[in-house]
């Protein structure tokens, strides 16, 4: 928005409601991408239904089925390991974005209502004191 | 252009600027309020303080923001076509300030515009006092103290009675500023960007400057070095920037990935380490990091790296800011979360006991690299894995087997560093193998990005020696790397020297500063090379050179008096020709002493005989024996290995009419540039050394025309002449030397100077002895007639005196019949030693 020829009233106005909030709207989302990064959501994504640590189990000789069946089954139980303990990592991520969301809500929310709030002290102290 | 500060936006905020003190200072007068007031339980009224507080506080934010408003166009926009802009609409607030009180004063003062030492008084008044106590710490120069001189210069301006100012004289600067200011990456012209063009430009202040060491790009590159940190700071402060979030780490990256136990325990993971670092910590490079990148991004099984460049380049470098970017992100999906791990070969090698054990690791490690998915591996020196039968590799594994059945699969991705001598060398005939390779050359660190590492890395020293390094001492150690240590690359040499000079400042001085004094002490115990202080001898002997070398040389006063001036030109800086001290094509018949001469200036110039690096060219005749002088890629050839030990000596190329006309092919580049490659293709410098070719080709010539009583300078024209006819040498040979000088043939007095000459020496030799030696004027003639000989000089009166005195002296000293204590001369007719008391002995 061009600022330059307005006066400072306006521009003040413009920094408290429109310049400020977007800061910190900024500051969260750098908040939440840091989530995605910081939990590897990207790369969870990507791989949720990936053996463990890649632990899995190549079976190849002549078919017996007691192996062919242990193999099957241990890199089902690796698969189920992975899944397990990513989504808990899914959740914390999940808890930690809601999180992250509520501060920058309650920031935003404060931030908007500072100025209200002094003027209401001030209404307040000019009427009991 | 204009400079109009009421028709920019920041001169609304001028005046608010007052008002804005007045509020901080309220506000600190409420803060003890609101002690008392929560003190004495007056809960109400603290509320109301802490509103008004918050009030306050949120106009000073506001304050702030307006401060670092962006200005409407960019700043390029002004760098391109000033004309049409205002240049107020361009400057930081500081910078407004301090711009617009100088018109006010020059207004005040009715002169018609504003002096560069004005201006610089107000913007040295604006500095803040960090930035003041930073540059005294890099400069030892305190702007305050001389902004006292400053307004000496302003009290001293008379008053005049123009109104109008002319601002033409600031046009030039501001661009200039403005143009700094873009290349520091600031969004407005900051008092620092005014203050670094105004030392280009204002003669008052480049003096002043210039007369403490220092050139207007210093004061630039302080200043650079200063707005670096205050950035660095800045962007540490704010702890929800993505990149600083980011530098925390991450969990479950690896989780889709195998373990790696026996990597693990042999490896360095890169990526972990340089988390914490900055990308200021790691200039240049870009473009082979954007070809690493490239490479390994490739989804076939062409995407390993062969990282190639000359030790000391940095190569490293590339890694590390490859390993930064995977850490934080910022590479593209196919590089995200892996891991660049160097594989320490050599602690595994001394870990195995057997061969057999060692591949059997190797194996698994390579297995676990493949399963894991996540790591490209890193393998230092990677040619010795393939040499292991060269001697500088004994012990080490030879991995090329097991790597190959490894390296065509796409998950097993590996980044090998080595040099252009050991690639051409090892690896340029197994093309098999490197068609799984891309190469990434290294380029050698330019002197801007080798300044700024030294820079980030001198404060790392200063905390650990508790030392502080002068900006000015940053510069000659890379001045100094570029003059005396040419044959190793940037910036490593640079970062050696620099650590080196913290270590003797600690260890030999009590100095708080790390100074250049301390850095050329260094640069002299390594390369013998007179560095600092001792150009003052240097200068002295330039200046007195013709004297120094007549002591030694009898005659020759033309070719003396050529080599003097050509020297002190070289010297001097002014000479626009690039390459050795001075070079010469000494010309003339034999004894006439060009070798001599050759001699004399190692003795004056170079400090003693043994720094004259001497080659006999007959030996040099055939087109083989270029190795011999360069090398081979087995051999080391004597000229470089002569070269690389003594850089500051006089090469002296006898008879070199003689050596193969290749070989005289090769001596352009040398004499033209000053240096040459040997056969690995290293560099070899000469820039440091004199050379001298003789040659009596064509003494026939001089001899007839001596004879006929020509004139001299025609001499030498007729002597080229036959030169170039006869293909001895080739006319771009002759005039790559600064100088060709002729040497004239001797004459009877001349031979007579010759003889007392050398018969000084042996009288010096004698007195050493307690005896006393008295030459007479018979005997000087009697050696010269029989060691005179037209075609071989004065050379045979060495033999004479050899022969006739030196030996029977000899004789007389064992027998004892020649005593301490003796005066003698010697007889010129027999030669026998004669008593001065009469006795002949």
């Amino acid at each position: 928005m061009e600022i330059y020829n307005k006066n400072l009233f306006f521009i003040f106005l413009f920094w408290y409601f429109v310049y400020i909030p977007e800061q910190i709207l900024n500051r969260f989302k750098n908040l939440l991408k840091f989530g995605v990064y910081f939990f590897s959501m990207e790369n969870i994504g990507r791989t949720f239904f990936s053996p463990w640590r890649r632990l899995v189990d190549f079976y190849e000789g002549p078919f017996d089925f007691k192996r062919y069946f242990e193999s099957v089954f241990g890199n089902l139980i690796s698969r189920a390991i992975g899944i397990f303990l990513r989504t808990f990592l899914v959740l914390f991520f999940i808890i930690f974005e809601i999180v992250a969301v509520i501060l920058g809500i309650l920031v935003l929310a404060i931030w908007y209502l500072i100025i209200p709030i002094i003027i209401f002290i001030f209404y307040f102290y000019g009427i009991y004191s | 252009m204009e400079f109009i500060p009421e028709k920019s936006f920041l001169n609304k905020i001028i005046s608010l600027e007052k008002f804005v003190i007045f509020l901080i200072v309220l506000e600190f007068i409420l803060l003890v309020f609101l002690f008392f007031s929560v003190f004495y339980k007056y809960f109400s009224l603290g509320i109301c303080i802490f509103a008004v507080i918050l009030l306050l506080k949120i106009i000073e934010r506001f304050f702030l923001f307006l401060q670092k408003i962006e200005p409407k166009d960019p700043l390029s926009d002004f760098v391109e076509n000033p004309e049409i802009f205002n240049v107020f609409d361009f400057l930081d607030f500081r910078s407004f300030k301090l711009v617009k009180n100088a018109i006010k004063k020059v207004k005040n003062l009715g002169i018609g515009e504003i002096p560069y030492p004005l201006l610089a008084f107000y913007l040295i008044e604006g500095f803040p006092k960090y930035l003041n106590s930073f540059v005294i710490a890099r400069t030892l120069i305190d702007f305050k103290k001389y902004n006292k001189e400053l307004k000496n210069f302003i009290i001293g301006i008379e008053k005049g009675a123009v109104k109008e100012i002319d601002f033409g004289n600031l046009k030039e600067l501001f661009v200039i500023a403005a143009q700094i200011a873009q290349k520091r990456g600031n969004k407005r012209i900051s008092p620092e960007d005014i203050f670094s063009a105004l030392v280009y430009l204002g003669s008052f202040l480049k003096g002043f400057f210039i007369s403490r060491g220092l050139k207007p790009k210093d004061i630039e590159r302080t200043f650079d070095w200063y707005q670096r940190i205050q950035k660095r700071v800045e962007r540490r402060k704010d702890l929800l920037d993505l990149e600083n979030l980011k530098r925390i780490g991450s969990v479950g990256g690896g989780w889709s990935s195998g373990f790696t136990p026996i990597l693990d325990s042999f490896s360095h993971d890169i990526t972990y380490s340089v988390r914490g670092v900055d990308f200021d910590d790691f200039p240049g490079h870009d473009d082979e990091l954007r070809q690493m990148e490239r490479i390994l991004s490739k989804k076939a099984n062409t995407n390993d790296v062969l990282l190639v460049g000359v030790p000391g380049s940095f190569r490293r470098n590339v890694i590390r800011k490859l390993a930064l970017k995977m850490a934080l992100g910022l590479t593209d999906d196919t590089l995200k979360f892996k891991r660049l791990v160097e594989l320490k070969l050599g602690l595994l090698a001394s870990g195995a006991q057997s061969k057999e054990g060692l591949e059997k690791t190797l194996g698994k490690i390579f297995r676990e690299v493949v399963s894991a998915g996540n790591i490209v591996l890193i393998i230092d020196n990677f040619h010795a894995y393939f040499d292991v039968e060269s001697n500088s590799n004994i012990g080490t594994p030879e991995i090329s087997g097991i790597l190959t059945s490894f390296l065509r699969l796409k998950d097993f991705q590996l980044i090998g560093i080595t040099t252009y001598r050991d690639y051409y060398r090892v690896f340029d005939k197994k093309i098999d193998f490197l068609a799984y390779f891309e190469k990434v050359e290294v380029d050698e660190f330019k002197e801007d990005e080798t300044i700024e590492i030294l820079e980030n890395r001198a404060m790392i020293l200063e905390l650990e020696y508790k030392k502080i390094i002068l900006y000015k001492t940053i510069r000659d150690i890379v001045y100094f790397c570029d003059k005396y240590l040419a044959d190793a690359p940037f910036p490593q040499k640079a970062i050696n020297l620099l650590e080196e000079t913290f270590v003797y400042t600690s260890q030999n001085t009590q100095s708080p500063l790390v100074l250049s004094d301390h850095a050329a002490e260094i640069i002299q115990q390594k390369t013998e090379i007179p560095v600092g202080k001792l150009e003052v001898e240097e200068r002295r002997k330039l200046l007195d050179l013709e004297n120094l070398i007549h002591q030694q040389i009898i005659n020759q006063e033309q070719a003396v008096v050529k080599i003097a001036e050509a020297l002190r030109r070289a010297r001097s800086g002014i000479s626009i020709k690039k390459g050795p001290i001075g070079t010469f094509l000494f010309l003339g018949p034999t004894g006439v002493g060009k070798t001599e001469t050759a001699k004399a200036l190692a003795k004056i110039y170079f400090g003693g005989e043994k720094r004259m690096i001497r080659f006999d060219m007959s030996e040099f005749q055939k087109k083989e024996d270029i190795d011999r002088l360069l090398g081979s890629p087995r051999d080391r050839g004597r000229l470089v290995e002569e070269m690389k030990n003594n850089p500051f000596s006089l090469v002296l190329f006898d008879e070199v009419e003689k050596a193969h006309p290749d070989i005289l092919n090769l001596f352009l580049q040398i004499l033209d540039e000053g240096f040459c490659h040997d056969a690995l293709g290293n560099k070899i410098s000469f820039e440091h050394s004199m050379i001298i070719a003789t040659s009596n080709a064509g003494y026939k010539i001089i001899l007839e025309a001596i004879a006929q009583n020509k004139d001299f300078a025609k001499i030498e024209t007729e002597l080229l002449d036959y030169l170039f006819e006869s293909g001895i040498f080739r006319p771009e040979f002759v005039n790559r030397f600064d100088n060709m000088v002729v040497f004239r043939p001797l004459t009877k007095e001349n031979l007579i100077d010759i003889a007392e000459l050398l018969l000084t020496q042996l009288q010096r030799n004698l007195r050493n002895k307690e005896i006393s030696f008295t030459i007479t004027k018979e005997l000087k003639e009697s050696v010269v007639e029989l060691g005179y000989n037209p075609i071989f000089g004065a050379r045979e009166m060495k033999r004479v005196i050899q022969d006739k005195i030196e030996d029977v002296m000899a004789e007389a000293l064992l027998s004892e019949e020649l005593r301490p204590g003796d005066s003698i001369k010697i007889s010129p007719v027999d030669f026998k030693i004669i008593k001065v008391e009469g006795t002949t002995i």
